[in-house]
This record gives structure tokens, C-alpha cells and sequence, in this order.
């Protein structure tokens, strides 16, 4: 069971910030986790997915590992998980800053309102809107595990 | 954690009673060894599905990261294609280097519950179960489907927006003389209404991202799609049946059947049978290997047309098939519905097959 880790030196936020999904932002460089995997630019908007609501009342909300990320603009930052139908599912992202590195884990679970609401069993590439404190600069984009 | 269903067995007996059921299986015409019973039918469905029993097929999309639109195929290109199974562009998209970032899940707890769970459904059953298929199979069909032994390779991952893609479903092959058909659920292939057809669609049978190959027998791109003009048009869950037909592709540039054989399909039976499910749900092993589940499927309600299990099979096990009369010996059966939805119980459905899923085969089978 991943365990939330207590916050050290930085700020633990859970963002509740949801922009709309931008198909003009900025896409940044590629970045490494330096965990193995790598984060690379999402699709063109043309194929890009839709975004799951943020919340913080999700039932049964479980860690789901991004696969990439881009930024939409200086604090904004998309992540790309896999869940299900955005009217189904819902994300709850809690963010890690520091100097050196943003650190990112998503949780996915049902929306309230959906919970008792069958769902079309798909797996769906999501987009999860994140808001940073501070503007992502040089800083590493990273899994928080 | 309760026996779901116990409720509606008896419904359903009551039903049973009542309506002579028998379970229709469809000709099948592969070399590939799936079994065809004599069809022995005719009972009509018991309830309407909806009113437009029709399907509609569309060329499979492809639309890539720089892509303005759709592309599109001359005929001379579609030719070629079917030597080299589909769009290189399609298939090497989805690079080792771009694949699984996303990490198993920590599922051990809910596998046994799944086993147990279905195992628990299935042994309140036997009574009940006999009656579809007593007119077509021997008594062994009394008993609750044996643990599944074999994952077939003749059932896979159908990844959307390219080969190891973040989207997916599950899918199975089944012997059509086409050799080409995959059955999956609708809205693998369609969002349903207001939408539209989904892009890049890439079929692994046996995927498996634990092991050092991920497609043992190579990839199959879609070709076309097909589904109920009811799913289209008003995502009528009662009609949630999908089918691809594939490009020559795999391991051996060959036809999908070839490659790993064909279930039958299994028609005008009972909403209640014993069955095998397969496929690639994100809440097990995060959707990177096959998972199944099996125990008798109840009907789900008098007012729809559906059955339903407790497998607690979560996003991407859609379109998974429900194998009635499954053999681990040679890991064929015959698909009798197809995952479609899952609740906040862990309860799936999936759609009654009737005479009209026969004819979309079919249909899907002459869209080669």
C-alpha cells in the first residue's frame, strides 16, 4: 500500500486548480523522473485527452503513475494517467515543490456522485491539470512516491 | 463480501421455467480447431434490446501526433498494407522507450477475492445454469466452469492511439471464414453518441509487459470497425458489442485466426451461464498482463438485456470475452457476451447475444 509521505522541507499541496485544457501553451523539453521512466511531450491537441476533474472527495482514490507530462504554461503542468470516462473518474494530484524538483503523484478514484453509476469499462489516457506554487523554472519533474 | 445475484437466480428460474431456452452457436468455418456445435435454436430474445438491430462499419481512423486529419488510404496502399499489417507509421509509434511508465497496482488482496468471489457465485448455480445449454451440451456443463489454467492467446489487449498506448481494451479473435474478426465491445470502437470512431486501434493477443517480449505473436491493426447503429446512436448499453477487423499482421504476416486460432459464438442462449472472462482491467497488474475471471454469469435485470458478474474487472477489461463452454485444453470456447461496464461494487455486465450480434459478425466477417 503507497502510504502518503509526510511533508519535509517543502509544502505538501493538494491543488485544486483546474484550467482549461490549452492546446497553444508551451510544450516543455522532455524531462526524466529518474526513476526509470521517461516523461515525454504529449500529443498535439488533436489527439490530446480529456481532462479528469480535480477533487478531493473521490471514493476509493488510488496511486496511479503518470506517464508524461507538459507544461501548458510557467505553473501549469499536465500529466497524462491512465483512468477511465471523465464523467466516472475523477484525480486528486498532490504536488511536492522544493528548489531542485517538483514532485508529482496522482491518485484516481470514483467521482461521489458516480459511485454507485455503472461505467463503460475502458481505459482512458487522461489529462490531470496541476497548479505549482511557483514557476516550474529548471526545475525537475519527478514521481512522488 | 456478499453473494451477489442470489436474488435474481431465482428470478431467472422462474423465467427459465418458462421460456425453452437453447443456446445457438454460430457456424464457424476456421481450420483453427474452436468447436461448432449443431444450432439448435429457435427461441426469439425475451426482451427488445433496442430497436435498430443494424450495425455500421467505418474505415479504422488513423490520426498521429502531427497528424491534421484522419489519413487516408489509397487502395494501392490498404493493398500493401495487408503484407505488412497495417501502417508502420501506427505500429512503431508506441516505442519500447514510450511504453509502461505505469506501475502495477497492489492487487494481491483483491485476486483472491475475485477468485473466491466468483467461485462463491458459482457453486449457488448449478441448477439453474443446465437449462440453456441442455439442449445443445452434455450434462458436464452442470458443473461451474473449471479454474481457468490457460490464458489464451487467442484473446488480447486492443490498445487505442497506438501500440502500448495509455487507453485500451480487451478483445478475442473468433473464426470467421475472413480469418479477420475481432469482437470487443462498442465502445472500443465508438464513444457512443454524440462521438465518434476511435483512432489507431492495435490488437496483441496474449500482451504481456512482464516479459521481456510484450507481443508474443506480433500486432494486428484494425482495418475497420463495426458496431450496432443502437450503441452509435444512443450508447444503448444493450448493444455494446464492437468488432475489428484486422490487417494480415504478426510474428508471421498473416491473417489474425491463423495466428491464434477463433473462438465460436454462442447466441439465443439464457442471460445465465457459466463462463470464463478475459482480459487486461487496469486495477489488476495495471492492465499489463491477461487476467481471468470465471463463475456463472445472472441475469441482470427484467428490464434491460444483460448478465452480470462480480469480477471486479476495472477500466480496459472491455470487450473481454465472456467464454461460455471454455477448454484450457486448447484455450478456445465460445464467446457468449462481452465485458461492457463496471460499477462501484466491482459488479460487470455485458450484453445478451442474440441473433442480431450473429449478423454484425458476420457483417464484420464481408467488410474484408
Amino acid at each position: 500500500m503507497l502510504t502518503r509521505r509526510p511533508p519535509r522541507l517543502t509544502a505538501v499541496l493538494l491543488v485544486g486548480a483546474v484550467v482549461a485544457l490549452s492546446a497553444c501553451g508551451p510544450a516543455a523539453e522532455p524531462g526524466d523522473d529518474g526513476d526509470g521512466t521517461t516523461a515525454t511531450r504529449a500529443p498535439d491537441a488533436a489527439t490530446s485527452p480529456g481532462a479528469l476533474p480535480v477533487r478531493d472527495d473521490l471514493v476509493d482514490p488510488h496511486v496511479v503513475a503518470w506517464r508524461r507530462w507538459r507544461a501548458v504554461d510557467d505553473r501549469t503542468l499536465e500529466f497524462t494517467v491512465t483512468a477511465g470516462p471523465a464523467d466516472c473518474y475523477g484525480a486528486e494530484p498532490q504536488v511536492q515543490e522544493s528548489e531542485t524538483a517538483v514532485r508529482v503523484q496522482i491518485r484516481v478514484g470514483r467521482l461521489p456522485e458516480a459511485a454507485d453509476e455503472e461505467c463503460p469499462a475502458i481505459a482512458l489516457e487522461s489529462a490531470v491539470l496541476v497548479r505549482l506554487a511557483a514557476p516550474l523554472g529548471d526545475r525537475e519533474v519527478e514521481q512522488l512516491n | 463480501m456478499g453473494v451477489p445475484g442470489r436474488t435474481r437466480i431465482t428470478r431467472g428460474a422462474r423465467r427459465l421455467g418458462v421460456i425453452a431456452l437453447a443456446v445457438a452457436v454460430a457456424p464457424v468455418l476456421s481450420a483453427t480447431g474452436a468447436t461448432a456445435g449443431p444450432a439448435e435454436v429457435e427461441t426469439k430474445p425475451t426482451r427488445v434490446a433496442g430497436s435498430d438491430l443494424s450495425t455500421s462499419s467505418s474505415l479504422a481512423p488513423v490520426q498521429l501526433p502531427g497528424d491534421k486529419t484522419a489519413r487516408t488510404y489509397s487502395p494501392a496502399q490498404l493493398k500493401a498494407f495487408e503484407r505488412t499489417g497495417g501502417d508502420p507509421d501506427v505500429l512503431a509509434y508506441w516505442t519500447p522507450e514510450r511504453m509502461k511508465a505505469a506501475k502495477p497496482l497492489d492487487a494481491p488482496g483483491d485476486a483472491v477475492w475475485v477468485e473466491n468471489t466468483a467461485r462463491a457465485i458459482a457453486s449457488k448455480t448449478p441448477t439453474v445454469v443446465t437449462k440453456p445449454v441442455a439442449a445443445t451440451v452434455a450434462t458436464k456443463e452442470i458443473a461451474a466452469p473449471d479454474p481457468v489454467t490457460n490464458f489464451s492467446i487467442t484473446n488480447g489487449k486492443l490498445f487505442i492511439g497506438g501500440y502500448e498506448s495509455g487507453s485500451w481494451c480487451s478483445a478475442s479473435a473468433v473464426a470467421t471464414s475472413s480469418k479477420r474478426v475481432l469482437i470487443t465491445a462498442g465502445h472500443c470502437v465508438h464513444s457512443g453518441q454524440g462521438g465518434d470512431w476511435l483512432s489507431n486501434l492495435v490488437f496483441v493477443p496474449k500482451y504481456n509487459a512482464f516479459n521481456a517480449d510484450h507481443d508474443p505473436v506480433g500486432r494486428f491493426q484494425a482495418y475497420r470497425l463495426r458496431t450496432f447503429n443502437e450503441w452509435m446512436n444512443n450508447s444503448n448499453l444493450n448493444r455494446d458489442v464492437g468488432w475489428v477487423t484486422t490487417f494480415s499482421g504478426g510474428d508471421w504476416n498473416t491473417t489474425v485466426v491463423d495466428t491464434v486460432g477463433g473462438h465460436g459464438l454462442a447466441y439465443n442462449g439464457g442471460t445465465e451461464f457459466d463462463v470464463s472472462i478475459f482480459g487486461y482491467p487496469s486495477n489488476r497488474d495495471g492492465g499489463d498482463k491477461m487476467w481471468a475471471c470465471w463463475g456463472t454469469a445472472v441475469d441482470n435485470s427484467i428490464l434491460d438485456n444483460r448478465s452480470k458478474i462480480t469480477c471486479n474487472f476495472g477500466g480496459g477489461s472491455s470487450g473481454g470475452p465472456w467464454i461460455w463452454n471454455y477448454s484450457n485444453a486448447n484455450g478456445l470456447g465460445h464467446v457468449r457476451s462481452v465485458m461492457s461496464t463496471v460499477d462501484g461494487s466491482g459488479v460487470n455486465r455485458g450484453p445478451y447475444f442474440d441473433t442480431a450480434v450473429l449478423d454484425g459478425t458476420n457483417a464484420a466477417n464481408g467488410d474484408w
